[in-house]
């Protein structure tokens, strides 16, 4: 499992402190939801999930933090990083069924993604986007007519959170639409448990994708094992249903750092 | 026919442990090892105070071998403790504990916390190969730090018994063991990983972040088996935890005939995923039947009775 180098073809623009990265990689063959890891030698290794994937180039969207991303977004086309992936349990869906995306800050990304395919597949869509501020709000008109707005201070769209919008978008579907729907989530825990809990309540089914410390990606590490099953996220996961998601122990509540100390949401 | 067999009086429903540092971060990760076939759990190793380890890439799969340097991470080990106290409240197997250390007092120290946790034995690790900016040689490759290390444990370890985990590293791995049992040691696990290294060639840099780490895997079986091998020639009576690379049912059962009571499997995981544990298992049970062999202990060490 050599990394494979990938050259960097355009950074774009996505929010306020979120920029999409575009590499030359021809057939990564990722599906929506599964990740890659980066390697930056001299610098560090991490997991991103994949926004688009088109046989020739692959697409990840960054929020700035610090270390490994600071040093992503000093890149300029042309340079080089190392590949590994695709890992993990993606997404899945089937012809002509209807998908409710629900994006948390630059969970988005992967969705848009999912968008994509799911569409290629004939299925109706819908785009849940939500953040604390319109400056962070990604993908707003990538689904025109589609794409459902939310900000906690309500800067833009629903004022409050993108699960309440699930709720309403829920509320207007027959009994029978409910079983050919299936929610797909990724975002912060937090609002990833609520919708879970939303899905469940209209007895839909949901995708949800969790985020766990990874060092390896590929199993062995044991980072991202989950309580109280022990699966590991990188393989059984990311995307997991919904019921799954809400039998764990943790999931909502908390995760664990670098070292396995259990951090509390 | 049965796989079952006893270690230093504990009984294990088959003799495939989890080795230390593979999967082994919680209890809910090792209990799963044992409901997908282990026999038994070691944790990853807990020091004094909490580890972030090294960063990425700390681990690195191929063909025939893999490759570590995570530098120890772990939550530290009062809050390790909590997890071991949770394993063996939600499962019965054997829980072998893990500690290591700078220093010989240090080891003594991280000692006396662990053995307040329901561990059944207790592995110290003197042969890490990947902490060698910060600790510098592995105690493993010297005779005289492998018996003061013994000594200090086994002053704190009361009622646990302590297996010293040995350096395929050092070419005397032999008589390292047998000064270890004469220092008290109650078994010894051979091998930790050997030092190595990979460059990836497309950067022209080494691959791992702390540039050299450990190998396990495949490449690394022969190695282990020798070392096996020697280490049973020189210790009067304490068994061993044969462990380096063992992917296949064969393997175990060839790590058994070199002198291995228990047969450690950590990175196979990699080539054969998490079911691995169970696959080892109904591989030995096919060979104890077409060989006819009706209990496991009957094979320990008997390549060298040839």
């Amino acid at each position: 499992m050599k990394p494979q180098i990938a050259t960097l073809k355009k950074i774009t623009t996505e929010a306020n402190g979120v920029k999409g990265f575009t590499f030359n990689f021809p057939k990564l063959g990722s599906k929506p939801g599964q990740f890659v890891m980066l390697w930056l030698p001299g610098v560090d290794q991490k997991p991103f999930s994949i926004a688009g994937d088109d046989g020739k180039t692959f697409t990840t969207v960054v929020f700035k933090l610090k270390d490994f991303t600071e040093h992503l977004f000093k890149l300029k086309p042309g340079d080089p990083v190392g590949v590994t992936g695709p890992f993990g349990n993606p997404y899945s869906w089937k012809p002509k069924q209807h998908a409710i995306a629900v994006g948390g800050g630059y969970g988005a990304a992967p969705l848009s993604f999912l968008i994509n395919q799911t569409r290629k597949a004939k299925c109706s869509y819908e785009l849940l986007v939500g953040a604390r501020t319109k400056s962070l709000l990604l993908y707003t008109d990538h689904f025109p007519k589609h794409t459902f707005l939310s900000t906690n201070d309500g800067s833009s769209g629903h004022q409050g959170y993108v699960t309440e919008v699930l709720e309403q978008r829920l509320k207007r579907l027959s009994a029978a639409q409910r079983k050919h729907t299936t929610v797909y989530v990724c975002g912060p825990e937090p609002m990833e448990y609520a919708a879970a809990l939303v899905a469940k309540k209209y007895r839909v089914q949901a995708q949800i994708s969790i985020e766990r410390y990874m060092k390896c990606g590929f199993g062995v590490c044991g980072q991202c094992c989950v309580d109280d099953t022990g699966e590991t996220m990188c393989q059984v996961g990311p995307v997991i249903t919904g019921q799954h998601a809400l039998s764990l122990l943790e999931f909502g509540k908390y995760h664990r750092d670098k070292s396995g100390a259990i951090i509390q949401y | 026919m049965s796989t079952a067999i006893r270690f230093l009086g504990i009984p294990f429903k088959n003799p495939i442990v989890l080795a230390s540092g593979i999967l082994g971060v919680t209890a809910a990760s090792m209990k799963r090892c044992i409901d997908l076939g282990a026999g038994g759990v070691t944790v990853k190793s807990l020091s004094l105070k909490p580890r972030t380890g090294h960063r990425n890439p700390t681990m690195g799969g191929y063909d025939h071998f893999f490759l570590n340097a995570v530098g120890l991470s772990n939550p530290g080990v009062d809050a390790g403790i909590k997890e071991l106290k949770r394993f063996k409240a939600i499962c019965k197997a054997p829980l072998i504990g893990s500690v290591f250390a700078g220093s010989v007092s240090e080891f003594g120290a991280v000692t006396k916390k662990i053995v307040t946790a329901p561990i059944d034995l207790l592995e110290i690790d003197i042969s890490c190969p990947n902490v060698g900016d910060e600790f510098g040689t592995p105690f493993a490759y010297s005779t005289e730090a492998a018996i003061a290390i013994t000594k200090a444990v086994k002053k704190q370890s009361k009622r646990v018994p302590v297996i010293m985990k040995l350096s395929p590293n050092a070419w005397n791995i032999g008589e390292i063991a047998r000064a270890c049992e004469e220092a008290g040691a109650d078994a010894v696990t051979a091998v930790n990983t050997a030092s190595a290294m990979t460059i990836d060639s497309a950067f022209q840099v080494p691959f791992l972040a702390n540039q050299v780490g450990g190998m396990s895997g495949p490449a690394l079986k022969p190695i282990a088996l020798k070392a096996v091998w020697d280490v049973h020639n020189t210790v009067k009576r304490i068994p061993i935890i044969a462990t380096g690379g063992v992917t296949t049912g064969e393997d175990a059962i060839e790590m058994i005939l070199a002198g291995g009571t228990l047969v450690g499997v950590g990175s196979a995981a990699f080539w054969r995923g998490p079911e691995v544990f169970g696959k080892i298992v109904k591989e030995m049970e096919n060979y104890m039947k077409k060989k006819q062999v009706k209990n496991l202990s009957s094979l320990i060490g008997k390549a060298h009775r040839s």
